[in-house]
């Protein structure tokens, strides 16, 4: 990650995705997981863009896996957090700690 | 009585004009959410339409980037010129047989120029997936501008039936290709 490079709010959301949900995570288990957590309405499509820019700068692997029944014989395709991709996640949310530090009475939950 | 399967029309939508390299992961994460979670819920046909619709742009978008649908534009363009050359070519061969005036050249020339555009787009989807959709586009943007513009003799009907009939013409094309795709 370049010096200063911050991530974007998805690219942040979907690599802390990927960490929580480890060997599981696919499109739709990501996109799940964000829905969930977040209450974010994203479409798989946002997912799948996000993801291969993330790819695209060495963020995160992707492999395929086996086609199944109730994908229409489709297969999925698995993304892995890189270390470069973790190490972008550890400097973008160390920049937003610095940021949001003191705000605490502002929000109450920082 | 709830139906099983996706809405067919927006799984058509997707395997248009999603590009290749998404299609398989994005059909097949949908069709998966769909068989768990949503197909028994009430708003299932709604739910797939939205996530097919919001997902088309970013995908599409990215490819953009990439400059697949700059390459896709000129596949397309050219097969639209391709497909020009044989309806002119068989315009000049019924200019010897019909005058210009003839409603029946005029009625000939309509199902010679949708047939040549159909045979254009199904040979586009062939050489590049979405080279169809954008032939459809290119078909009506050309076909605006001949009727603002004025240009030729043919009637104002002509005109309309190409503008509406020509990009959809393009879109049958590549749909049936995509049929026969495996």
């Amino acid at each position: 990650m370049a010096r200063g490079e911050i991530l974007g709010s998805l690219e942040h959301i979907i690599l802390l995705a990927l960490l929580r949900l480890k060997s599981r995570a696919y499109g739709m288990t990501v996109r799940r997981e964000i829905e969930e957590r977040t209450g974010r309405s994203i479409s798989i499509g946002a997912v799948y863009a996000t993801l291969e820019r993330l790819e695209t700068k060495g963020y995160v692997s992707s492999f395929t896996g086996e086609p199944t029944p109730e994908r229409g014989g489709r297969a999925k395709r698995f993304f892995r957090l890189e270390p470069r991709g973790e190490e972008a996640l550890r400097v973008s949310h160390d920049a937003i700690r610095k940021m949001t530090r003191g705000l605490r009475s502002r929000w109450g939950t920082v | 009585m709830k139906s099983h399967s996706p809405p067919r029309l927006a799984n058509w939508l997707l395997a248009s004009l999603l590009p290749a390299k998404d299609r398989q992961e994005i059909m097949g994460d949908l069709a998966e959410e769909w068989s768990f979670h949503v197909q028994s819920s009430g708003f299932g046909r709604w739910w797939y339409w939205g996530q097919a619709l919001r997902s088309i742009p970013p995908c599409v978008w990215n490819r953009v980037r990439e400059g697949y649908w700059i390459r896709t534009f000129f596949v397309a363009l050219g097969v639209y010129i391709g497909a020009g050359l044989v309806e002119a070519a068989a315009d000049v061969a019924l200019s010897g047989i019909l005058t210009s005036e003839s409603l029946l050249r005029t009625v000939l020339n309509l199902v010679i120029g949708l047939t040549t555009i159909a045979a254009g787009g199904y040979v586009a989807a062939r050489l590049r997936r979405g080279a169809d959709a954008a032939m459809s586009v290119i078909v009506f943007v050309v076909v605006t501008v001949l009727i603002a513009a004025q240009v030729g003799d043919a009637p104002l009907w002509y005109g309309l039936v190409f503008l509406i009939v020509g990009p959809l013409s393009s879109f049958a094309g590549g749909a049936l290709f995509l049929r026969k795709a495996p």
